[in-house]
């Protein structure tokens, strides 16, 4: 074999629990109901809660982005944090334009750089619907792009990774720059209304935790359908045997860029949900550290499996926010061991725990050994 | 675009670094016929296919479908869509996909853009075609089976099912029953000639020589990248070059 | 001392005779030789003001020039002056402090100390430049070939303007080195650009024309400038080829300084990626953690420094060549200890080894953040590695680049040697080529896998160790350098040692030639586009072998 296609992740067991994206979407679903009619009153969860809830949520979002791509088209990208970054910007550009519109004061970067006025491509920027529409769009372009001249030459498996690492890192050197309008190093924050709406308001916050949970719940719903879909086989099929795939007639090319640019979409929306919770967009969103912890969400949660993606990034983003509460140096000691423990052990993730012991189980009992 | 010969190769060459794959090769296959391609190892046989099916570009040469279509201007899936099947050494089937699904998928129509077939549901008269040859190729009952479990040989089977669907002009079957037990080699074989139609070329890349000998009409002898004998089988067993080539000298 | 000019002077040529005056005064006391005395020079010491102490230090510097006195009194005093221990009251007693001891400065006999202590003299700025000259020639006149003789002219170098004029003719004379005599001489060109006469002056400029820097090269402007100069055709003209020329042996010099600036880079970058695209090339693993390998060279490195600042410290110069296999071996085992306990069960899962040995440098960062801090560690620099040598115009070749490149090409020429010399080697390029293949004929594919990661992370170390005079050293550097290896891996293709060599140098030259135009992050930007655009036409790299997959 030729080290240059490593493309082709072949997983022997299937035995990962099927069907659960629809009542975990459910689930979500009536938890962002619960917290609208929360929102309206001063019972129930703090608004801390809330936001923290409302995090995580975007974090699953982030990850099923990713799993569609991996875990079904098996095409790692090492620089989702690119798209997510997009969407954050672009929800940070309006919000900061509303901001200046409405009070007067100019952003920080502004002062910092003495300019009078946000640069020319803010305009239109003050409207919520130009700014979703440029957040649908945008990734959607540079992901078309990016996969275009990519998977046309047919740079896959770790070539591609590297190559999608490399293109955020220098996303990241780019907006850490004062003179791009983006807020440098500092990033953007100082938000204060979104649809017309002041942020700091409880009702707001739950608003917004509740579309965040819609929107992971949707994401589960919907795509769970996809990967069931005809469209969703033939993804499994290039992950598979994309040489086949060809002989039999699909020009994969089309196939990889819808697949690639829907995903850089979803965590285009991802990111736009995300900054308004936080307050601030800055160029860390960029790291290829970031990049990287979205596949190790997927990868501990279980490669292939929408909901088990979900959970993976709330398990281990709700672990990383306790630990480095609690013990900051120990995090990342904590992470790199439980990335490695499931590399190996657990090739499906923490959702195929019990196929990964069936299969030990086979094993001792000297059934069938290594594939 | 009926006239002419199935598999039209003139004049091809191609060379990786210093090594001539293939070197100024000339070949015909006619409709309705069944052809044996064999050779030593490295006669340039696989790059052959790969050659018909677009996967390697030749620095010279005419490669034509039906006597007028180029395959050398289109790309691997335009090929496959024009009526070229191909099946692989190895076998290639999606492994994590289950059976049934495998063929749907190659229920591919030619007809069909990439983006309509990518938001394509399969009608009544596709699912039963898919259900046919489940039948045909003997897997009846395995329809939700995983294709990964398939033992090796059920796994030639299904990739012929899936290239049977694309109704080809063309069939490349490359080394069908490597690895094959004897009976399943018998079942390989009776299969292979039960697809003979008079419209179809198949080609068939093989070492095993009873199995070439039991469904060929015609056998090309290929060795460094040239035809050394083409004939009946009986003639190329009887020809001395041949048997120096696979014997060494 | 110059020749008078034939007829009557413009009014331009009266301000060079004011300033001609001006030099005459300054080199008074050197034409009366009778009227030289220890005394009158300690006297006009002592009032440490320009003009006494350009009298004084002129008629010293001529009187050791011709022999009259000796360089070791006159560096006595002058050390004196600049140490404030030459001790003086307005009329008198001077006192030289030489330890405890009080002496006469004139006789060097100790003295009687009085009540009171005199003090001693303020060296302010314009007179410090006197001190400077007067203790660089004395120690030329006492030592012409010494150790810091280069540093001495130097100083002439930079105060060209007030080195007296006999002085610098003995001092010319005296030096036995060329290049040294070379700068000399140059200092005197400086000097006789204020010649009055035209010839004097255009000689003068060709001879400064000689000396490509940017230093002569502004020095001639701000003479083109001055309406004396501009007036002159024939010295009008020899200013504007002169500094022509100056300006051509600049921009190749400038262009010198890139290329080498970008070899330097780019010979770090093939180490660091030299061990990427053999791994590579064999199992299909992309090693995340190969930064960190770099880093953990590095701290080895300087592990090796530390204890031979303990145990040995005459051994310390030394201490970047005795850490050459300290600083392999410490990557090497890491790198094969990973192998060993992750990467070897997923050579079938090539994405998940990304994962895992990104999870691996995670580890190994957070580790040597815990033992080592977060902070620079300090490099002593080795005395064999200070300075450079300048090679032509303001392009100097500095010794911790130059051993960086030459650290390099010995890899270089030790991995050519291994991969086609030794059994490994044929190994490696055995099951690069056909994993299956080379299993079936008795490779064991294990063993090869194992030593070659273990080959492959020990040039990272060594990357680590040879970037250690040049680049900072702290427990995050891995991540500067993972990202253009990738991408002279990706550029390269796999396996093959001239592709890694010659993306090594495009991509580190690309770096440092479009850095100082548009920007470090701009170059960045455009190798990556390049790079995508590059691999449009060649997905597998430079020298990728067409051939059957």
């Amino acid at each position: 074999m030729n080290a240059l296609a490593p493309t082709i992740v072949r997983r022997r067991g299937f035995a990962v629990p099927q069907g659960l994206a629809g009542p975990v979407a459910a689930v979500l679903a009536a938890a962002a109901v619960a917290v609208v009619v929360a929102g309206r009153t001063d019972a129930g969860p703090s608004v801390y809660l809330m936001n923290l809830v409302g995090q995580a949520a975007v974090y699953g979002l982030l990850a099923v982005a990713l799993d569609l791509i991996w875990g079904y088209a098996g095409i790692l990208s090492l620089g989702h944090g690119l798209y997510f970054a997009i969407g954050g910007y672009l929800i940070a550009m309006h919000l900061v334009t509303v901001a200046f519109h409405t009070s007067g004061t100019p952003p920080d970067f502004m002062l910092f750089m003495g300019w009078t006025e946000l640069p020319v491509y803010y305009a239109g920027m003050d409207m919520l619907g130009y700014s979703a529409a440029l957040i649908l769009l945008l990734p959607a372009l540079v992901a078309f792009l990016f996969g275009l001249v990519s998977f046309r030459s047919r740079v896959t498996g770790v070539y591609f990774a590297i190559i999608t690492q490399a293109l955020v890192y220098v996303a990241m050197l780019l907006f850490f720059r004062n003179d791009t309008g983006f807020g440098g190093n500092n990033g953007m924050t100082g938000f204060t209304h979104i649809a017309g709406q002041p942020l700091s308001e409880r009702g707001t916050v739950a608003v917004l935790c509740a579309l965040s949970l819609l929107a992971a719940a949707a994401a589960l719903f919907g795509l769970d359908r996809l990967v069931r879909s005809r469209f969703g086989h033939m993804l499994v099929a290039v992950r598979d045997d994309e040489a086949r795939l060809r002989f039999l007639g699909y020009d994969t090319l089309w196939i990889k860029l819808a697949v690639w640019c829907l995903s850089a979409v979803l965590a285009a929306v991802a990111g736009a949900l995300y900054v308004p919770q936080v307050g601030i967009v800055n160029p860390r969103v960029l790291s290829p550290e970031l990049s990287l912890e979205i596949a190790v969400w997927v990868a501990i949660g279980g490669r292939g499996t929408l909901v088990g993606a979900f959970l993976g990034a709330v398990v281990i983003t709700t672990l990383k926010f306790l630990l480095t509460a609690w013990i900051p140096v120990l995090w990342p000691f904590v992470l790199s061991a439980l990335v490695l423990v499931v590399v190996i052990t657990l090739p499906n993730g923490f959702l195929d725990a019990g196929g990964a012991l069936a299969r030990l189980r086979r094993r001792a009992a000297g059934g069938e050994g290594r594939a | 675009m009926t006239d002419g010969p199935a598999l039209y190769v003139d004049g091809l060459s191609v060379r990786f670094g210093s090594l001539r794959a293939i070197d100024n090769l000339s070949l015909l296959v006619n409709r309705g016929e069944i052809r044996a391609i064999i050779g030593p190892n490295g006669a340039g046989k696989t790059t052959l296919l790969d050659i018909v099916t677009g996967k390697t570009r030749p620095d010279t040469g005419t490669v034509l479908l039906d006597g007028g279509l180029d395959l050398l201007a289109m790309s691997e899936p335009q090929i496959a869509l024009a009526g070229v099947g191909r099946k692989f050494q190895k076998p290639s089937v999606f492994e994590a996909l289950s059976v049934r699904d495998n063929l749907r998928l190659a229920l591919r129509a030619p007809g069909r853009s990439i983006f309509a077939e990518m938001g394509h549901r399969l009608g009544a008269a596709e699912e039963a075609r898919a259900e046919a040859m489940l039948e045909r190729i003997g897997m009846a009952g395995m329809g939700a089976r995983r294709a990964g479990v398939l033992s090796h040989g059920e796994k030639q089977w299904l990739e012929i099912g899936m290239l049977l669907l694309q109704e080809p002009r063309v069939l490349l079957l490359d080394e069908p029953v490597a690895g094959m037990s004897d009976s399943e080699t018998d079942r390989t074989a009776e299969l292979v000639l039960s697809l003979r139609a008079p419209d179809r070329a198949i080609v068939v890349i093989e070492h095993d020589m009873s199995f070439v000998e039991r469904i060929a009409d015609v056998v090309t002898v290929l060795h460094e990248g040239r035809t050394l004998v083409e004939g009946s089988m009986a003639r190329v067993q009887a020809d001395a070059r041949v048997r120096d080539v696979y014997l060494g000298r | 001392m110059s020749e008078r000019p034939r007829h009557r002077p413009p009014p331009w040529r009266q301000l060079a005779h004011a300033l001609l005056a001006l030099a005459a005064l300054l080199a008074a006391p050197a034409r009366a030789d009778e009227s030289y005395g220890r005394d009158a020079v300690v006297r006009h010491l002592c009032e440490a003001k320009s003009e006494p102490m350009a009298q004084a230090i002129g008629a010293l510097l001529t009187a050791v020039a011709a022999g009259r006195e000796e360089a070791a009194w006159g560096a006595r005093i002058v050390a004196a002056l600049d140490g404030k221990r030459l001790l003086c009251a307005p009329a008198g007693p001077r006192l030289l402090r030489d330890g405890a001891v009080l002496r006469d400065p004139v006789t060097g006999r100790e003295a009687v100390a009085p009540d009171r202590l005199p003090n001693a003299p303020f060296v302010n700025l314009r007179t410090r430049a006197w001190v400077e000259v007067a203790t660089a020639a004395l120690a030329l006149f006492a030592e012409p070939g010494g150790a810091a003789a280069s540093a001495q002219v130097a100083v002439l170098e930079k105060q060209y303007a007030i080195v007296p004029e006999t002085a610098l003719a003995a001092l010319v004379e005296r030096q036995p080195a060329p290049d040294l005599r070379d700068r000399l001489l140059l200092v005197r060109a400086l000097q006789s650009l204020e010649a009055p006469s035209a010839d004097a002056r255009v000689s003068a400029i060709a001879t400064i024309a000689g000396d490509p820097t940017a230093r002569n090269r502004t020095l001639l402007a701000a003479l083109a400038a001055r309406p004396d100069y501009a007036a002159d055709p024939a010295v009008r003209a020899a200013l504007d080829t002169a500094m022509a020329h100056i300006d051509t042996w600049l921009r190749v010099g400038e262009v010198g300084a890139v290329l080498f600036s970008g070899l330097s880079y780019a010979s770090i970058l093939f180490m660091a990626a030299l061990g990427l695209a053999v791994i590579f090339g064999l199992m299909g693993v992309i090693n995340l953690a190969q930064g960190e390998l770099i880093m953990i060279g590095a701290y080895a490195t300087w592990l090796v420094q530390e204890a031979l600042r303990a145990l040995a410290p005459a051994l310390l110069d030394w201490y970047l060549l005795l850490a050459v296999p300290v600083a392999f071996a410490a990557a090497a085992a890491v790198g094969m200890a990973m192998e060993a306990t992750v990467i070897r069960h997923l050579y079938r899962r090539p994405l998940m080894t990304l994962l895992a040995t990104w999870a691996i440098s995670l580890f190994l960062v957070n580790l040597v953040q815990v033992l080592f801090g977060t902070q620079n560690l300090e490099f002593v620099t080795p005395a064999f590695l200070a300075g450079g040598t300048r090679v032509v115009a303001d392009f100097m070749v500095t010794w911790n680049r130059l051993f960086a490149i030459a650290f390099a090409v010995g890899i270089l020429a030790l991995a050519l040697l291994v991969l086609h010399r030794t059994p490994l080697g044929l190994f490696v390029r055995a099951v690069t080529e056909n994993r299956d293949m080379a299993e079936c004929v008795g490779v064991s594919t294990r063993r090869i896998d194992l030593l070659s990661f273990g080959v492959g992370s020990g040039l990272a170390g060594l990357a680590g160790l040879a970037l250690t005079p040049i680049y900072n050293v702290n427990p995050t550097m891995g991540t500067n350098f993972i990202v253009d290896s990738f991408l002279v891996v990706v550029l390269g293709g796999v396996g093959n040692l001239a592709g890694t060599l010659i993306a090594a140098l495009g991509i580190g030259q690309i770096n440092i030639v479009i850095e100082p135009l548009y920007g470090a992050v701009a170059a960045k930007v455009i190798v990556l586009l390049m790079i995508i655009l590059f691999i449009q036409f060649r997905p597998e790299g430079i020298f990728s072998v067409k051939g059957r997959r």
